[in-house]
């Protein structure tokens, strides 16, 4: 009977929890029990984070290990991100990041990313960090890329098109 | 398409509590694990179901057969609307019933494999649950105290809701 108790607990809420959009009723069903909010790390496959305050990256990791789309509000450090994403997050995307510095990208090679939204702050090095997105983010699909304007007048007509040349799969 | 009792094949469901339901073929069809093990040939005259009780077993019956009689959506244009409408408050009668029996019915109709009756009971669990605080959801469901969260993993849970978003 206990066996069947819990299984009856899993199977109402992987079965039930499509049914719930509202975030807050998301939250309170994390709480009603242990496996529940076992199963809602588990199962949770997008969330937003805002990083003003400041998880540990691996937090994020290890609370949604099966997570496939993040979106970072406010300036990340992508090089702790990407050490502790696993290899399923396939879209990211960063709003708020006003500052943010194209180098950061080379951070992210190593993720399998699909979708990329970011605002970029036009600097000196943009062009490398763009030809690195493009040479390594094969299977990029949807890029958004903002350029906010900046003191400096850098062309990234190359950086542009190195990351053109390296995405084969742009819709 | 008939429908008519008389002349069709039956089919008889046995319950947990060693109940049996002669029930249509049509009826039976309802249910895709039912209908693999008929295509499959390998469904005896009665058929056991171990897992699902009495009470259970006759609400599902009396689901599918309202379904199985009910046109379906692309037979004719004319008598969709009405049909579609006779359904819906039918659906709406039948998930009028206790959270046990709800929850029994789900899971019966997971293992026999009934789409639009594991949604109609899953959108009727997320309509009673909505809104409801962990602590009503918690005696709607019944759920065991021993398998609530300590607080210690309850204020880690909360501190972790304070960064992470929809």
């Amino acid at each position: 009977m206990k066996k069947h108790q819990h299984e009856q607990i899993d199977t109402v809420f992987k079965s039930v929890i499509p049914y719930i959009h509202d975030g807050d009723d998301r939250n309170s069903i994390s709480f009603v029990c242990r496996k529940w909010y076992e199963l809602h790390c588990m199962t949770r496959k997008h969330v937003t984070v805002h990083v003003f305050y400041s998880p540990r990256p691996s937090r994020v990791a290890q609370r949604f290990p099966h997570l496939k789309s993040l979106t970072l509000k406010g300036l990340p450090n992508l090089k702790r991100f990407a050490e502790s994403r696993g290899k399923d997050l396939r879209v990211l995307k960063i709003n708020k990041c006003k500052g943010f510095n194209a180098n950061e990208f080379i951070h992210i090679g190593g993720l399998e990313l699909e979708c990329l939204h970011v605002q970029v702050q036009l600097q000196d090095n943009t062009n490398e960090a763009m030809e690195c997105i493009g040479a390594h983010l094969k299977k990029l699909r949807d890029v958004r890329i903002t350029l906010s304007m900046s003191k400096t007048r850098l062309m990234v007509d190359s950086g542009i098109e190195a990351m053109l040349i390296g995405f084969r799969k742009l819709e | 398409m008939s429908t008519s009792s008389s002349s069709s094949k039956k089919i008889v469901l046995k319950s947990a509590d060693n109940e049996t339901f002669e029930i249509d073929e049509i009826v039976a069809l309802e249910s895709q694990a039912i209908k693999n093990m008929i295509e499959d040939e390998c469904a005896d005259n009665v058929i056991p179901l171990g897992n699902i009780d009495s009470k259970t077993l006759s609400k599902i019956i009396e689901y599918c057969k309202k379904h199985a009689e009910s046109p379906k959506k692309d037979d004719n244009a004319d008598i969709d609307e009405k049909a579609v409408e006779d359904l819906k408050s039918f659906d709406a009668e039948f998930a009028k019933v206790d959270m046990p029996l709800i929850q029994d019915i789900l899971m019966a109709a997971n293992f026999l494999n009934i789409d639009n009756l594991i949604g109609l009971m899953c959108r009727t669990i997320a309509d009673r649950i909505k809104g409801k605080t962990p602590e009503e959801i918690r005696k709607i469901l019944n759920i065991n105290k021993n398998d609530l969260l300590s607080p210690e993993q309850e204020a880690k849970a909360r501190e972790e809701n304070s960064w992470a978003f929809d």
